[in-house]
């Protein structure tokens, strides 16, 4: 690589384009999931099981003869519906409880800060496969574990950037003139965070993908008959002896999705918050 | 120092009891309990409530916490529901695997993150830094487990240099027993050192901008000096801090890559111990990790601070 | 002569492409004297003074000869530069807060001079460290020598590094700022042992400031740098207190003095200073200066040579010194 192309990378000239491309890659699979797949995703066809890719099945097909790509396309909701509502989840909850810090301070503020600490101990992972060996597998508590586990970031990175707003010139301004603290969040201290929230969302987004993939392919997240690229890979690895692509088109598709998102993340990073690309 | 660490002590004590508390709270103050997933939704209310009586369960929440903590205090970790055995020697068992495990992928984890991590600062801006970059980037996108999968195609079923799964045990010797580790380690400490490698990095590069490292430079060191004997030191406190942090996620993980080589460690008992509806032996290996992780993190405390002194004075 | 400046210039990488920051600039020094580089921030003082230790950014060009004994040290290798750093030439900074590494001992710091360029073991460039510290008059040798950085005070950790600068009895020393720092108390206390240690020594100080004040007290000669370019030069009494540039009076007239009137107030230099590099054909002062005509714009500033060594760099000044 050049050193001009060096820096347009160090700068993010190339995260963003091609992460958003990726992003959009992964939505448009999932919108067009809804519309179309070449074969109904789960519809088995014994006698044409593990088939080589072909015109009829351009990835091939699993041992119970499902066609690999309208599984990976369907695959792509159950990653987008776990993102979504798990950072969701955790935006909000961190959100309330960061804003919640940084305004009252005092003990409240610590608590939640200790709180937080600890839960940064605790992978999404160990929380998930906490919660769904209490409650049930399955894809609802695996993205209300993912869901909580987000939470402790958000709340860290809302409290930092809120502390500082709440102290500035202007809300004291807007104190005198007597708004009240909801009206002051929402007029000034929410812009000044919001940035910084949506690079991490992203972030975040890539982070519950990977976790749903793995609780799907330990079997606690995504049930049949919803298709999981990460059940898909729990399948492949029966057979991946015999037909490695099982194996290797579901693991690609979490890998670009995050890989993706991260980079969108980056790009965003750079180009949303100046103060954040002064840092680097 | 010895005041900071006694003060990081306590920290560390009061972060078990909080740990200890969540972990026992979440699978047994929620409804329904461990009777009923035991006997599955055929069970009568009478057979719960037998059973229930049988494993403690109608005592209140604060006497059963108090059992179970207690008896973890002094290595009795209960019974296991679906192996009828005491829990302790059947972790222990496991550990044997999975401590090993953890300590290689950790090993490769720091080992890649620093030597990736210090040449990407030293080359700041120039091609090797954008490359291990980019590669970072890669590692940071792949699920372990997938890994895992690739490795074994690869290293396994095509080459052959490595076996794809299961477990010799120790009595076997050693080098069958770090063979069939050693994929998995892999597996787990590349992903980790993708991240690690960019903690390194940009902490590297943030003191590199110090005016102690124009000093150095001053006195006449290189600048490969400088890195190593100034910049470095000065830089692993954050990096510490974000390996200590940084050894959960991985200890998550080998529970998911555990099972792909389906080796006999803590993640394979947990997952077997899920499907066994084995609750109180979930909770012990949850327990036994969040234990691992914040003992880790307090010995990270303790390395940052005999690195850094302002950390041993300063009063928090 | 010890250290001799031809034309030295030097161009900084900028996101617009290379930046000329330092222009044509030309001095000497010989073994035990001193010299003042005078001038606002972004003036090229520092790169000057960082160029002489090639220590500039990366990406930095630099033309021009720098003749250190002799040898020119434009182009000289990365390793030959090495061993004369520390060793030959030593440098001092500006923030003695930030300027020692925060987690290593003072003493190692001091001794690490001694370790690489006189090979000595660890004890003894600790023994020697100790007695370096001594010899800048710090009150607890030892003491100083075990504690970290953060357990002095600014002007002991100055004390250190000129202490660390030191060790191998440098016949340059270059001091970039080495009180700006610091309490008013202790600046002149620090300059007082720069200068008895470059005296005892026939050590050549660089004094690089912002401050007219410190140079004139300390130093022989003065060089007072604007926007990279060299206005005026000579002895540092003379040019201080008859100054022929322009911009030297407006400097020594934006000085706060003791004696002034009551009320008066402080001049400022009007306009702000002209980043290095600007009217790169012309004078850099042009447009900021009372006197600017159109031709100082673009007219390539000539040299006048006056008596006693003295040399001013403008349009308007005659070759009898006076304003044309």
């Amino acid at each position: 690589m050049s050193e001009t192309g060096a820096r347009r990378m160090r700068r993010g000239g190339l995260s963003l384009p091609l992460g958003a491309a990726l992003a959009a890659l992964l939505i448009g699979a999932a919108a067009l999931s809804l519309v179309w797949t070449p074969y109904p995703p789960a519809a088995l066809d014994i006698p044409h099981k593990l088939a080589e890719p072909s015109l009829a099945h351009w990835l091939g097909s699993d041992s119970l003869g499902r066609d690999i790509l309208s599984e990976i396309l369907a695959g792509a909701r159950v990653s987008i519906l776990v993102g979504v509502i798990a950072v969701a989840i955790g935006l909000g909850l961190g959100v309330a409880l960061g804003l919640l810090a940084a305004a009252r301070g005092g003990l409240l503020d610590q608590a939640i800060m200790k709180l937080s600490d600890f839960a940064f101990a605790f992978p999404a992972l160990l929380w998930a496969i906490l919660l769904t060996s209490t409650y049930g597998p399955g894809v609802v508590n695996a993205i209300a574990a993912i869901g909580v586990a987000n939470a402790p970031i958000f709340a860290r990175l809302t409290r930092a950037t809120a502390k500082g707003a709440l102290a500035s010139d202007y809300v004291l301004a807007a104190r005198a003139a007597g708004r009240g603290s909801l009206a002051i969040i929402f007029d000034h201290v929410l812009p000044n965070i919001a940035p910084a929230l949506i690079v991490q969302a992203t972030i975040q987004f890539a982070i519950a993908i990977l976790a749903e993939a793995a609780l799907s392919y330990l079997g606690l997240g995504a049930q049949p008959p919803l298709v999981s690229w990460g059940r898909m890979l729990a399948d492949a690895q029966n057979w991946m002896y015999m037909a490695p692509r099982l194996a290797i088109f579901p693991g690609l598709a979490v890998a670009l999705s995050v890989f993706g998102l991260n980079l969108l993340g980056d790009g965003l990073r750079d180009a949303l918050d100046p103060k954040l690309r002064a840092r680097r | 120092m010895l005041g900071y660490a006694l003060q990081r002590f306590l920290v560390l004590a009061a972060t078990l009891a909080v740990a200890s508390f969540v972990v026992f709270g979440v699978i047994e103050i929620l409804p329904g309990n461990a009777a009923e997933t035991i006997l599955g939704a055929s069970a009568t209310p009478e057979t719960v409530a037998a059973l229930a009586h049988k494993l403690g369960l109608d005592q209140p929440f604060a006497l059963r916490y108090w059992h179970w903590a207690s008896g973890a205090l002094s290595g009795d970790l209960g019974l296991s529901y679906a192996y009828g055995s005491p829990i302790g020697p059947l972790i222990a068992e496991r550990l044997a695997v999975s401590a090993p495990l953890a300590a290689m992928a950790m090993a490769i984890a720091a080992t890649l993150a620093l030597l990736g991590g210090v040449y990407a600062a030293g080359q700041r801006g120039k091609t090797g830094d954008v490359a291990v970059m980019a590669a970072s980037q890669v590692g940071l996108a792949i699920p372990n487990f997938w890994l895992a999968l690739v490795l074994v195609l690869i290293f396994a079923v095509h080459w052959r240099l490595a076996p794809a799964g299961g477990f010799p045990g120790w009595s076997a010797g050693i080098g069958p027993c770090l063979a069939a580790l050693i994929l998995p380690a892999i597996a787990l400490g590349v992903v980790q050192a993708a991240v690690l490698a960019r903690v390194t990095r940009s902490a590297l590069v943030e003191t590199l901008n110090e005016d102690f490292i124009r000093t150095a430079r001053a006195k006449g060191l290189s600048r490969g000096a400088t890195l190593w004997r100034h910049a470095l030191p000065n830089a692993m406190t954050p990096i510490l801090t974000i390996m200590g942090l940084r050894f959960a996620d991985l200890l998550a993980g080998a529970i998911v890559v555990e099972n792909v080589f389906v080796l006999p460690g803590l993640g394979r008992l947990i997952v077997q111990s899920i499907g066994n509806r084995d609750a109180l032996v979930v909770e012990d290996c949850v327990m036994l990790i969040a234990v691992t992780v914040i003992a880790i993190n307090f010995l990270v405390d303790l390395a940052c601070a005999a690195i850094d002194p302002r950390l041993r004075t300063r009063e928090t | 002569m010890l250290l001799e400046v031809i034309d030295l210039a030097v161009d900084l990488p900028t996101p617009q492409g290379l930046r000329r920051v330092v222009h044509d600039v030309s001095f000497s020094l010989d073994a035990g004297e001193s010299l003042g580089i005078v001038g606002e921030s972004g003036s090229g003082k520092t790169m000057t003074a960082l160029a002489l230790m090639a220590l500039l950014p990366d990406g930095a060009i630099v033309s021009g000869a720098l003749r250190f004994l002799g040898r020119d040290l434009v182009g000289l290798p990365e390793a030959e530069m090495r061993k004369l750093r520390g060793d030959q030439i030593a440098m001092i900074f500006q923030e003695p807060m930030t300027a020692l590494n925060p987690i290593q001992r003072v003493g190692r710091q001091v001794a690490e001079p001694l370790r690489l360029h006189r090979g000595m073991d660890k004890a003894a460039a600790w023994a020697e460290a100790v007695r370096l510290l001594e010899r800048v008059r710090l009150r607890e040798p030892e003491r100083a020598a075990k504690a970290y950085p953060f357990a002095l005070s600014g002007g002991e950790r100055q004390r250190a590094m000129i202490a660390m600068a030191l060790a191998c009895a440098p016949k340059l020393l270059i001091a970039d700022e080495p009180t700006t720092a610091l309490d008013v108390t202790v600046q002149a206390r620090i300059l007082d042992l720069i200068a008895a240690l470059s005296a005892q020594s026939a050590m050549a100080t660089l004094l690089v400031s912002h401050d007219l004040a410190v140079v004139a007290r300390n130093c022989r000669n003065v060089l007072i740098l604007y926007g990279g370019t060299v206005m005026e030069s000579g002895p540092a009494e003379a040019v201080l207190s008859d100054a022929r540039h322009p911009y030297t009076k407006a400097l020594l007239d934006a000085r706060p003095r003791a004696n002034a009137p009551r009320g008066e107030r402080l001049r400022a230099i009007a306009g702000s200073a002209a980043p290095a590099g600007a009217n790169p054909q012309g004078c850099p002062f042009a447009g900021r200066c009372p006197l600017t005509l159109d031709a100082c714009r673009v007219t390539p500033l000539p040299t006048v040579a006056l008596e006693g060594g003295r040399r001013v760099r403008c349009l308007r000044v005659g070759a009898d010194g006076r304003l044309t």
